[in-house]
């Protein structure tokens, strides 16, 4: 088994850490003083309005920004942390005739490497990505002409196709009905437990994370603090969170929480 | 039909057109798939404006300091290529979140042609040399001229060999390329280079609005014609020359001027296409 993925049971090594971070941007502030640690087989969701720093806090974990205080680590050797990145549908151009075969193989170009061109053993790899999402048929389509879920789910082939350790999703279901958004929830509650990968997905729908993650950060509502699910969706802790009346319920073994 | 080609490019000049224009179809042809497909037509001919205010920079400061100017001057082409490097910068970067990049191109574009303009009416030669560029005249191209745009075309092409699949992530996905390691600033600021490079050194040989076209109309064309990137760029390639050749030609028969006629058969090749797009629903 690669370095930095656990199926099941206590969380494994620490593969990200945040010490006393702020993020921002310039001299502008948009997240202080964030201390959490990502483990090897955690499934961890961020909840939170827009504008309240999720993009922001997933592109430090990416380590595309740098914090203006405070310190990342990055534990044990690049393998052990590389992320596969799936971005909000709503950024992607939907004009480039590009296939889907095309796109997926873009999760391959960091590991290429620079003036080389992708092989067979990357087409391979990516038809493999495509079939563990389940549109391996879809390979030779165009990118544009999919519905948003298959597009979805062909661009956490991609991100899978960059063998990574960590998948890093930024609101997957946006825009998508209800049997979408449970399709693509199911989809990485699979990739978390079958192909043993650590998740960290951001939503702004609280009750879309809830069912699946087993951590939970709230960005937005005072301090930021990864808990337990069982700890963090309580009546109590909600209450205290929003300054509103929660109620949180269980349906056909799903916690749900109303408002 | 033969015998007015034969005719028509019988003469040194215009086999010398015909080759330019070559050059200048399929290298804007290629990149302006590109250029379409990340929505900066408008890129283009800002770059295109500012490399000739380059050009009558370089005229008026001949004339301020007493530089003796000829028409294949170095200085000429330096003033193109060091105002080019001024609109990469300015183009390629988002300065401020407040305005829109966009803007920038316009701010360019309106600059440089006003800048131009005064810069023209207080130097000896410059105003000949300037309109030249901006209307162009391909039949005026020198051996000198193509052998130079030879090789910053050679230049180019070899860039875009080595680090295609770069151009396109960063150009298709610049947030996921970032999040994967790239430098999405870099390669965006490396691509508008090879575009200012390409549109300094053609419009020299063809002209503002014929280079301006020809970063259009034959990415237009490809697009429409077929379903995948890969193949839009080799068809990009073929609108871009086919029309050199055809226009050319209408244009000797037709006594029309060679610039416009090449631009017309472009956009009729265009129409084409779209027709043929229609077609196929």
């Amino acid at each position: 088994m690669p370095a930095g993925k656990q199926t099941h049971g206590a969380p494994g090594a620490p593969l990200i850490s945040f010490e006393g971070v702020c993020l921002g941007y310039g001299s502008k502030e948009v997240l202080t003083d964030l201390r959490f640690t990502i483990h090897q087989g955690d499934y961890i969701g961020i909840v939170g309005p827009n504008g309240a720093g999720k993009t922001t806090l997933l592109k430090a974990v990416l380590g595309v920004i740098r914090p203006l205080r405070g310190r990342v680590t990055r534990h044990g050797e690049r393998e052990a942390h590389r992320c596969g990145y799936v971005p909000q549908l709503n950024t992607i151009d939907d004009t480039y005739p590009l296939t889907v075969l095309d796109v997926v193989l873009m999760g391959r170009y960091p590991l290429i490497g620079v003036m080389r061109r992708p092989g067979k053993a990357d087409r391979e790899r990516a038809l493999h990505a495509l079939e563990q999402v389940g549109i391996a048929d879809l390979a030779p389509r165009l990118f544009r002409d999919l519905s948003g879920g298959q597009r979805q789910r062909a661009l956490m082939a991609r991100a899978l196709a960059s063998d990574p350790s960590i998948l890093v999703l930024d609101e997957p279901t946006n825009d998508m009905d209800i049997a979408g958004e449970r399709a693509t929830m199911e989809l990485i509650d699979r990739l978390h437990h079958k192909n043993s990968l650590t998740v960290l997905v951001v939503s702004h729908i609280l009750n879309v994370l809830v069912p699946h993650v087993r951590r939970i950060a709230f960005l937005g509502a005072g301090d930021f603090r990864l808990l337990p699910i069982d700890e963090a969706i309580t009546e109590e802790h909600l209450e205290r969170l929003y300054q509103t009346p929660i109620t949180v319920t269980v349906v056909d073994g799903r916690r749900v929480v109303l408002w | 039909m033969l015998a007015l080609i034969q005719e028509t490019f019988a003469a040194d000049f215009m086999r010398r057109a015909l080759v330019a224009g070559m050059l200048a179809g399929a290298l804007c042809g290629y990149l302006g798939v590109y250029v379409v497909l990340k929505r900066t037509v408008f890129v283009g001919v800002a770059l295109a404006e500012m490399s000739s205010a380059g050009v009558a920079l370089a005229f008026w400061a001949a004339t301020v300091f007493g530089f003796p100017m000829e028409e294949h001057s170095p200085l000429t082409m330096t003033g193109a290529l060091a105002l080019m490097l001024v609109g990469v910068l300015l183009f390629s970067l988002r300065w401020t979140k407040t305005v829109p990049r966009e803007s920038m191109i316009g701010v360019g574009y309106a600059v440089a042609a006003a800048a131009g303009l005064l810069l023209i009416s207080h130097s000896a030669k410059g105003e000949a040399h300037v309109l030249q560029l901006l209307f162009g005249n391909i039949l005026y191209v020198s051996s000198r001229e193509i052998w130079e745009f030879a090789a910053a075309a050679a230049l180019v092409a070899l860039i875009h060999a080595l680090f295609a699949k770069e151009f396109l992530f960063v150009s298709f996905d610049p947030e996921t390329a970032n999040a994967l390691g790239y430098r999405a600033r870099f390669w965006e600021m490396l691509f508008y280079l090879t575009l200012g490079l390409t549109i300094a050194f053609a419009i020299r040989v063809a002209g503002v609005l014929l280079v301006f076209s020809l970063l259009v109309l034959p990415g237009v064309t490809a697009l429409l014609l077929t379903r995948h990137l890969r193949r839009a760029f080799p068809v990009a390639i073929l609108a871009g020359v086919l029309p050199i050749g055809i226009g050319l030609t209408l244009s000797y028969a037709l006594d029309f001027p060679s610039a416009a006629s090449i631009v017309v058969v472009s956009f009729l090749l265009m129409l084409l296409a779209g027709g043929v797009r229609l077609a196929r629903g």
